[in-house]
């Protein structure tokens, strides 16, 4: 009983630990998951810094047009950055649409799960097609079935009604945690080809860039900022780029940051279970006062005594550390299961909190070992 | 061969703080192989103290202590608990048994740091426990037993390593008539087998048991007699 209040302070701390770096790893994997959603090799060119803007400093679909030709393969996919929302109404069911204008090829970066019908294609592009895909829960609240392909919906798009032929649905698989991380989101989601919704004279604040998989990000994006900057006869200073792989380093660094900050304040509760082992380790020598007396009579030298009492602090720490250990895992596992969102945990990091348990059992049992073992035998025998 | 013990000398000066106690004082002590000495003395007269120094749990103020030549002045605290392991079996009137584990893992804790095999350490003191009468009860913890119980395995113990000497301090002053004529009697036994026995008591009729009796009052030795028929 007493063996396990003294656990509970290492058991504490350990599991705290591993937790902590545990949920630190976890979230890392969410937002790896998140950005791979995002794509790594998406960069997103935008207008940043010009005194007096021109019409013309925008993005058009020739200009699309152009950097699909100059570039080639360096870049897989390239759209308007852009999407138009909607009110939907069918059988006086009202749905929140966000159509995202994409080209042919979309689902090429990025994964589409396709339930029914088929994705937007390039003749879709070409002919401008009023068609859309959309999202299965989007489906299933104005139709009642997931299956809504051959149907038509009304939007609204650029201030004029337009009826759509639903060509696709999709399955949008997110974790609540994810949905969490990206807030309330009452609209539901579609994809349109950009010719349909934008014609040749609209402008574009920002395109959507998906670089090939051989090519790096950052090199490509310089390389297709400076064209831009030329096609439009301004410095390259004048645009800007960020990619994903930026926006998740400094999530990524951010992440790190708080797991160590937490992690110092868990090691500080694993110092003081400790402070608990050493107290009782203290105590157990009194006890044993006598029985350490009776061992030095029989022929106990000091390092006998000494390795019986670090052994025994050891063992206690280190029972407290798997035990801490079990707890930590299962406190995430059930967490991740709760939030459902895949746990990761390290096993470097279950080692390290063992070992370190361990260490502190040897290092805070050393001088209650060291008070036994150096203890003057006929003392210990007279003690009652 | 020397002596089993040769004592020349002898002083012991206890400090506790400015109080300086002089507990024994210029004793002079030859004992041999296979005696039987009984030590007497009222509380107080250093005979406890002799026994600690006889014991190797603690060294002489001043004087020469040999134990089968082995110059004890000069020994190091590991050095002693050696010394101790090998050459003493110790009794105790309280039995000083580990309360935590059996008897037979009591009687084995001296052949523990003798580092005896693990085998011949069960056998031996299993061996031991049977020959004071308690072989069937060796799974058993010293709490279950009786006080004459617990000390005949604390005899076993004391012969663990088969040790030349086997030092007993009151070893009966805890236990009833009955009990204490047993112990008397093993004792006994164990001295015609060749063991030397050294008992620390205050009642005569214990001592009676023996072939020698040394009395000590206030740190000195005012008697050493032995029985009557007894050679030298």
């Amino acid at each position: 009983m007493r063996s396990l209040l003294t656990m509970l302070g290492i058991i504490i701390g350990i599991s705290s630990v591993i937790a902590i770096v545990s949920i630190g790893d976890s979230m890392k994997g969410v937002f790896d998951d998140l950005y791979k959603d995002i794509g790594k090799n998406c960069a997103f060119i935008y207008l940043y810094d010009i005194d007096e803007v021109r019409s013309t400093d925008y993005f058009y679909i020739d200009d699309i047009k152009l950097l699909k030709e100059r570039f080639g393969d360096k870049i897989e996919y390239i759209a308007p950055s852009e999407s138009v929302r909607s009110d939907v109404t069918v059988n006086r069911k009202t749905v929140k649409l966000n159509m995202m204008c994409i080209d042919y090829g979309f689902e090429k970066v990025q994964e589409v799960k396709m339930l029914y019908g088929r994705m937007i294609r390039k003749d879709d592009l070409e002919r401008k097609s009023k068609v859309i895909v959309i999202q299965d829960t989007a489906a299933l609240k104005l139709f009642g079935t997931e299956n809504a392909v051959g149907k038509t919906i009304r939007v609204k798009i650029n201030d004029n009604l337009e009826d759509l032929l639903i060509i696709g649905v999709y399955k949008v698989e997110v974790s609540p945690f994810v949905s969490l991380m990206q807030g309330q989101n009452e609209y539901e989601e579609g994809y349109v080809p950009y010719t349909t919704v934008f014609s040749k004279e609209y402008p574009f604040y920002e395109l959507e860039v998906f670089v090939g998989q051989d090519y790096s990000v950052s090199s490509v994006g310089e390389e297709v900022l400076s064209y831009i900057a030329k096609l439009k006869s301004r410095n390259p200073e004048n645009y800007q780029f960020y990619t994903a792989e930026e926006d998740q380093a400094s999530i990524n660094s951010m992440l790190g940051g708080l797991t160590a900050a937490v992690a110092v304040i868990a090691a500080i509760s694993l110092l003081v279970g400790g402070i608990g082992i050493m107290n009782i380790m203290l105590v157990s020598v009194t006890e044993r006062t006598r029985e350490i007396g009776i061992k030095k009579a029989l022929g106990a030298r000091t390092k006998d005594v000494l390795f019986q009492f670090l052994i025994e602090s050891a063992t206690l720490s280190a029972i407290g550390g798997i035990a801490g250990t079990a707890l930590g895992i299962g406190l995430v596992m059930i967490g991740g299961s709760i939030i459902s969102i895949p746990v990761v945990v390290n096993p470097v990091s279950v080692a390290t909190a063992v070992g370190f348990s361990m260490i502190i059992g040897v290092f805070f049992g050393y001088y209650p070992a060291k008070k036994a073992a150096k203890s003057d035998p006929i003392e210990c025998l007279r003690y009652e | 061969m020397s002596n089993l013990i040769s004592i020349k000398n002898l002083n012991k000066i206890y400090k506790t703080g400015k109080v300086e106690v002089h507990a024994l004082k210029n004793i002079n002590l030859e004992i041999e192989h296979g005696e039987f000495i009984a030590i007497m003395g009222q509380s107080g007269s250093g005979k406890s103290t002799l026994m600690n120094i006889l014991g190797c749990l603690d060294r002489p103020t001043s004087g020469e202590y040999f134990l089968e030549g082995i110059d004890i002045r000069k020994r190091s605290q590991d050095e002693l608990s050696f010394i101790r392991n090998k050459k003493i079996g110790f009794v105790f009137q309280a039995f000083n048994l580990i309360p935590r584990t059996n008897i037979l893992k009591n009687v084995e804790l001296p052949m523990i740091y003798a580092k005896v095999k693990s085998s011949q350490r069960t056998r031996r003191a299993l061996e031991l426990l049977e020959r004071v009468g308690l072989g069937a009860r060796m799974d058993h913890l010293p709490s279950e037993l009786s006080g004459g119980q617990k000390q005949r395995v604390a005899i076993a113990r004391a012969l663990a390593n088969n040790p030349p000497i086997i030092l007993a301090d009151e070893p009966t002053g805890n236990l009833d008539t009955h009990s204490s004529e047993e112990i008397m009697e093993i004792f006994t036994e164990l001295n015609r087998e060749g063991n030397s026995v050294i008992l620390v008591t205050h009642e005569p009729d214990i001592a009676k048991y023996a072939d020698r009796v040394i009395v000590f009052s206030d740190g000195l030795l005012i008697e050493d007699r032995r029985k009557e028929g007894v050679l030298k």
